[in-house]
């Protein structure tokens, strides 16, 4: 008798899920404990009553996960991604307004998304492929026939990147699209902007973009690179977070979001994770250039013609 | 010493096979076959590779499936009874021992299968291993026996069951030939103690005239002859018959009156068996040893000695006819090669064709 | 006639049905699908443009500078320019508009269902300390629809991209005649069908001689040799692929200490180090054909004046070929659905694993139609291959296995010799990303780099993380081998033995499948059957047991099938003559004789199943958090501390290992035992 009552506490373990019981907040995250780490900590010890469980994966692994999940959602949030991946899969989620919006640099009229961080995307050399006196120190010496020689130029595909399609579509913007597909002609496309950002970093291609944080962290460690923020015009990418429609959790979940955007969640964000806010009136790490001072790319051409664009391109 | 028992349990039965017919597929492997095998008797299907005897047997241990006709032990038809309910024994070419199990357990499997009593399975198990002398290895592994010893316990395996029914398929074909020979008359003296019916399937022709009460030669799916060995050896209804069993000769040409006329004009009076009407007779078969070397006036026949092969008891010469027609003949003495000697043929018996050739 | 058996054959093809077929029809379906087409218009002023790079089925006719006429097949749509950013679009019927948002909205007639999306340039507000792009801070114009007599009128934000996407999709092969006609996707294939040929001929030829040797010859190491090539049969995940990157990469340590001008990345470097990731397979399965093989028939070749290579060539290669077909086959089809290796060991190089990837899970939104496509491409090469592997299996008689066994000879000095060198070249290569990761394991990580400090603080974070999840690892992984041990065998002697008209191919071909589905895509399956609906799984420890059971189910019924072609039917007959009904026959007399097989296919299972890391993340959620979930959360971005993740996957490789080890020398005492 006590094998079986056993047995069937057992069996019912096995079938459950996570039990959702009040004061819990499932996140779907695209970042690791690096970023979300120090904000989750703040967090918990604020909200003791709420139990946050991270569930870590490639963004757009998470994305099509919610999608799938859709009938019966699991997340009540996601945490990480590109503001395109977000207006892609817009039907997924729902509206929330942080109340400082107004100081937001990007924000969505539907607020299916808020901005978590930004960062500008200079262009990076491999310090060990380049010596200095050929650093570039503007987006249009990208096309320089000497890259060829010297190890190459690695660009993220921007049918697999929001990386990739920000960097594309600015530069399409603010340097035309003859210098755009002579650009797009010249690079190895990456599968994803990791594989961009490490190609520079192990020397496989001399030249990339990066997201500056990045880059200024591997600088700090000594490792092989060098930003430079191009005079003529660079990109900015928004990193965001959004709220699923019908998770189980809606009202725990908007504090967690609430708190992300809060100046104390920003604050985290800059100082910690060493990323740049999207509001105004929290500052950039120390290391980074003021965001007003650079000459920025804004995104022009939607993602479907980016996309078209650049696989004609690439395929002529 | 055996404490085997031999008295039977189960008496042993007839097999009859009406209308057999066997198919894989689009081959017709066996071609409406009939035969009855006697109570108690050691019945040999003989045949060369292809003809069908295998399939025979594993038609009649129910592994296969009869497209027509039926097979009756004892008068009882067995079409629909499963293999595993037909209560046959069943020795496979290649033993079949299964090697994760001792001698023991695979002989014993037999009787576990029957839920006898552990302590008569140990009993039984052990008298039948006595029997094919294999007592001292009964908790070895297959892997460490010889191949006569795994032979030996096949053999046991199939027989502690009490089949009133022994299949046999090529049981000795894996085996050296000396080793053949005594085994195959061990097998002959054990079916004959036990008394049961065992039907012995082999492509060895003296295997079969040694060991055989009575034997069918097959061919290409059908029976071409039964009869005991010294029928088939003897009286073979058919050149093909006669040119399986043991050594053939034959001599190409017709009968005119009550002669044998060869294709080159000599005529032979000899006496003439005739297995078809006169006038369809295409050839003449006599057995090497029939055969005498003479070169007085009765010799019929002239050659030239061409090969002899030395056999120990006898030689065996081929001789070259003229027109080019080649005899084997078998002699007590020597013949010396290019030789030139006459021959006097017995007797003969026609047939309508040729044998098939043989590779 | 009851056949108990046909009964269980039937019960197994329903189940792999409902477990396989079902959750992935949407694919095949998906693959006949075709869109409905899209196109872009970008408006400024009062001029109105197609963009021509952005057209899909839809061609314009005609384009005035104030209006464009598109045509799709039948159906021809024009749009004029309004004044005041208002666009007028002539629909028959009564359309119905709907708005999803400030720039989204639905269009819907008979012949239509748009989903329209404009962009304006994006605006960046700098606020209090910057100034914006333009200097001011306006908000975008929104995207609205009003019906109108004869169509729609739509009024937009200046300077607008508006692009209309045709949401109704009719059965067509039009995606299969795209995806072959298209340069991009057909070098996906070729690359594919390079990587996975190249891949298993030189796996194979590596492979089938270590294990001939290891099976006639009696070596000090033997044991060790094969118990360690158990082991490399498995690599740690993620880091696995990466260690080959950080020693022979453009600036990896070996090529900077050889200062060569040299990278592994590219189609040279994922071949070399998928051989090294696939011979394990082909020499698990071959051993096991060779020590089962009956030494009469070398022996007799050898008698026949063959000499010790002739026999090897002639005899123990052709009877072993189920063996090494099999195999090969599950060599080639690891490779043929590798991802990780071409994502990580390639900058741009595609393969069909990779298209699919990044078709289905792109962030920025994939073309489902062409991940599809190609997902039905692979799995029709992936059934040629199975064929190929059945044709060449049937065309086999079954090689005989008798009782003797064959005793190891003392090896020559050539032959230790060769045997030596192969042992450490093969196990040496296997090994490469265990030691970098254990090495790097002691080493400080810092921002996705390793550095050459020697520290203990990643096996400190390492106790910080999750370790319930090696109870999550080892209870699913131990619950799935259990299922694929008992489902393995009975389905392989279905396949062989009972060959059933219907059942038992079927029975083969669905089972297989798995192994060519991407775990991403195998996961979505689940999630779009078992979230909703009667059965709800999602999130549950029998969701990942369930999808590590029937994903790694090939390899117990293909390593199962292998050994199975090798016992000759009358050992089964003979139990069969004897009164063993067929069910008793098999428990009785086939499995035990399968044990070998059985037990390299449960290995492999659950050595595969706990480094399991694709399907996983789509389908585990805490608490049921498996460890290689837990590691892949360290490595989930270039900065990430991957010293945990190394750590950890040490830890994951000692769990593996240490009872596999004892597992093996159990087996070899037994067959020790045996002789």
């Amino acid at each position: 008798m006590k094998n079986l009552t056993r047995a069937i506490t057992l069996a019912a373990s096995i079938l459950s899920t996570t039990s959702l019981h009040a004061g819990e907040v499932v996140v779907y995250a695209a970042h690791g404990d690096d970023v979300t780490g120090a904000i989750l900590d703040a967090f918990r010890a604020r909200h003791t009553d709420i139990d946050v469980t991270l569930v870590v994966g490639k963004t757009g692994d998470m994305f099509q996960r919610i999608k799938a999940e859709a009938g019966n959602p699991a997340a009540d949030m996601m945490w990480g991604g590109s503001i395109q991946s977000y207006e892609v899969f817009a039907d997924l989620f729902a509206p929330f307004e942080n109340e400082n919006e107004a100081s937001m640099a990007f924000v969505d009229p539907d607020h299916k998304w808020q901005a978590f961080t930004v960062f500008a995307q200079p262009l990076m050399v491999n310090t060990d492929l380049v010596d200095e006196a050929n650093y570039p120190s503007t987006v249009a010496e990208v096309l320089d026939r000497k890259w060829d020689d010297l190890g190459g130029v690695v660009l993220a595909d921007p049918n697999d990147s929001g990386t990739g399609h920000t960097i594309v579509s600015g530069l399409a913007g603010g340097m035309g699209w003859d210098f755009t597909t002579e650009l797009i002609k010249r690079v190895r496309p990456t599968p994803g902007s990791d594989p961009m950002f490490t190609a520079v970093r192990d020397g496989e291609a001399a030249l990339g973009w990066v997201n500056e944080d990045l880059g200024a962290k591997w600088e700090a460690e000594g490792l092989p690179v060098k930003m430079i923020y191009p005079t003529d015009g660079l990109t900015v990418q928004v990193d965001a977070y959004g709220l699923v429609a019908g998770g189980p959790n809606p009202e725990d979940a908007r504090k967690l979001m609430a708190f992300i955007g809060s100046t104390e969640g920003q604050i985290l964000a800059v100082e910690v994770v060493k990323r740049r806010s999207p509001r105004s009136n929290v500052p950039p790490p120390g290391e980074l250039p003021a965001l007003a001072s650079l000459p920025l790319f804004p995104e022009v051409e939607p993602r479907s013609v980016i996309k078209a664009k650049f696989t004609d391109i690439r395929s002529q | 010493m055996t404490n085997f028992d031999t008295r039977r349990a189960s008496e042993p039965v007839s097999v009859e096979m009406s209308s057999v017919a066997v198919r894989f597929g689009e081959l017709l492997a066996l071609k409406s076959v009939d035969l009855t095998v006697r109570p108690g008797e050691l019945f040999t299907l003989l045949g060369p590779s292809g003809c069908g005897k295998t399939t025979l047997l594993r038609s009649i241990a129910g592994f296969n499936c009869l497209a027509e006709g039926h097979i009756r032990f004892n008068g009882r038809n067995v079409d629909q009874l499963q293999p595993w309910n037909r209560n046959i024994g069943f020795v496979f070419q290649n033993y079949a021992l299964w090697p994760t199990k001792t001698i023991f357990e695979n002989v014993a499997y037999g009787l576990r299968m029957r839920k006898v009593p552990r302590d008569e399975i140990v009993r039984r198990v052990a008298g039948v291993l006595d029997l094919v002398e294999l007592g001292e290895v009964a908790s070895q592994y297959p892997g460490q026996l010889s191949g006569g010893m795994q032979q030996r316990a096949a053999l046991a395996r199939a027989v502690v069951i009490d089949p009133p029914l022994l299949l046999l398929d090529e049981p000795l074909s894996n085996l050296d030939a000396k080793l053949r020979v005594t085994l195959r008359r061990g097998i002959r003296e054990m079916l004959v103690r036990l008394g049961l019916t065992a039907i012995y399937v082999t492509h060895d022709q003296e295997e079969a005239l040694d060991i055989s009460d009575r034997i069918a030669v097959m061919n290409r799916g059908r029976v071409a002859q039964v009869g005991t060995p010294r029928e088939i050896y003897d009286q073979p209804d058919s050149s093909f018959v006669a040119d399986f069993v043991g050594k053939a000769n034959f001599i190409e040409g017709r009968v005119v009156g009550k002669s044998f006329v060869t294709r080159t004009g000599t005529r032979l009076d000899v006496p003439l068996r005739l297995a078809c009407e006169a006038s369809n007779v295409r050839c003449a078969f006599i057995r090497p040893e029939d055969i005498e070397i003479r070169s007085d006036a009765r010799s019929q026949l002239r050659g030239t000695v061409e090969g002899t092969s030395y056999f120990g008891s006898f030689f065996q010469h081929r001789i070259a006819l003229e027109g080019g027609q080649k005899l084997f003949v078998q002699t007590r003495t020597h013949l010396d090669l290019g030789r030139v000697t006459g021959m006097q043929i017995p007797h003969l018996t026609g047939y309508p064709e040729l044998p098939p050739s043989q590779d | 006639m009851t056949d108990i058996w046909k009964w269980f054959a039937t019960f197994c093809l329903v189940g792999a049905t409902l477990l396989i077929v079902v959750p992935q029809a949407w694919i095949v379906a998906a693959s006949f699908r075709q869109a409905g087409g899209q196109f872009t218009l970008h408006r400024d002023a009062d001029r109105l443009e197609v963009v021509r790079a952005d057209l899909k089925r839809f061609g314009p006719v005609a384009e005035t500078t104030g209006a464009a006429r598109l045509l799709r097949d039948e159906d021809e749509l024009t749009l004029t320019v309004l004044p005041n950013q208002r666009l007028s679009i002539d629909l028959e019927g009564t359309p119905f508009v709907e708005s999803l948002g400030t720039n989204r909205l639905r269009i819907v007639n008979g012949g239509f269902d748009f989903r329209v999306e404009q962009q304006a340039v994006r605006r960046i507000h700098l606020g209090a300390f910057a100034q914006s792009t333009d200097g001011s801070r306006k908000t975008v114009q929104p995207l609205v629809a009003k019906v109108v007599p004869g169509g729609v009128v739509i009024s937009h934000a200046e300077t607008a991209y508006l692009t209309f996407v045709d949401g109704r999709t009719n059965w067509s092969i039009q995606n299969f005649r795209g995806f072959l006609s298209t340069s991009h996707y057909m070098e996906a294939v070729r690359n594919s069908i390079v990587i996975t040929v190249a891949a298993t001929s030189v796996a194979t030829l590596l492979a089938v001689p270590l294990a001939w040797l290891l099976a006639r010859y009696t070596f000090p190491y033997r044991t060790l040799v094969v118990t360690m090539v158990t082991m490399a049969s498995v690599s740690p995940p993620f880091l696995g692929a990466y260690s080959w990157r950080m020693l022979l990469g453009s600036s990896g340590i070996i090529t900077n200490v050889l200062g060569m001008e040299w990278s592994i990345l590219g189609l040279h470097g994922v071949i070399w180090v998928v051989v090294w990731l696939i011979y394990p397979l082909i020499f698990l399965t071959t051993l096991d054909s060779f020590s089962g093989l009956d030494p009469t028939l070398r022996e007799s070749a050898q008698s026949l004046g063959a000499s010790r290579l002739r026999a090897f060539l002639n005899v123990e290669i052709p009877s072993c070929l189920p063996g090494i077909i099999t195999g090969a086959y599950l060599a080639a089809l690891t490779a043929f659905s590798d991802f990780g290796t071409p994502f990580i060991i390639s900058l741009d190089l595609t393969v069909l694993p990779t298209l699919i990837y990044s078709e289905f899970l792109s962030e920025v939104g994939g073309d489902p139609s062409v991940a599809s496509t190609a997902s039905v491409v692979m799995l029709a090469l992936a059934t040629g291959l199975l064929t190929l592997q059945r044709l060449l299996l049937v065309a086999r008689s079954f090689a005989s296995v008798t009782s003797r066994q064959s005793f190891l000879e003392r090896p020559s000095v050539p032959v230790r010799t060769l045997a030596a060198f192969l042992s450490v070249l093969m196990l040496g290569m296997a090994f490469v990303p265990h030691v970098t990761v254990g090495v790097t394991s002691f080493l400080e990580w810092r921002v996705g780099t390793v550095t050459g400090n020697f520290t203990l603080q990643n096996y400190a974070g390492m106790f910080r993380t999750e370790l319930a999840s090696i109870f999550v690892s080892l209870s699913t992984a131990g619950a799935a081998t259990a299922l694929s041990l008992l489902f393995g065998t009975s389905i392989a002697y279905i396949i062989v033995r009972k060959r059933y008209r219907i059942l038992s191919p079927a029975l083969n071909a669905v089972v297989m499948l798995p192994l060519i589905i991407p775990g991403t895509v195998f996961a979505i399956g689940y999630i779009l059957v078992f979230n909703d609906g009667p059965i709800i799984l999602t999130g549950t420890w029998l969701i990942l047991t369930l999808a590590y059971f029937i994903r790694k189910l090939p390899f117990a019924v293909k390593t199962s099938e292998a050994v199975l072609y090798q016992i000759h039917p009358a050992m089964e007959e003979a139990a069969v003559s004897l009164g063993a009904t067929p069910d008793k026959v098999f428990r009785q007399i086939v499995v035990p004789m399968m044990v070998a097989g059985a037990v390299t296919g449960s290995t492999l299972v659950f050595l595969r199943s706990v480094t399991e890391l694709s399907a996983t993340i789509l389908l585990f959620r805490p608490p049921w958090r498996p460890m290689s979930a837990v590691i892949f959360e360290q490595t989930i971005s270039p900065g990430s501390n991957f010293g945990v993740a190394a750590a950890l996957s040490v830890l994951m490789m000692a769990i593996l290992y240490v009872p596999l080890f004892l597992l093996t020398r159990r087996r070899q005492k037994l067959e020790v035992a045996q002789l």
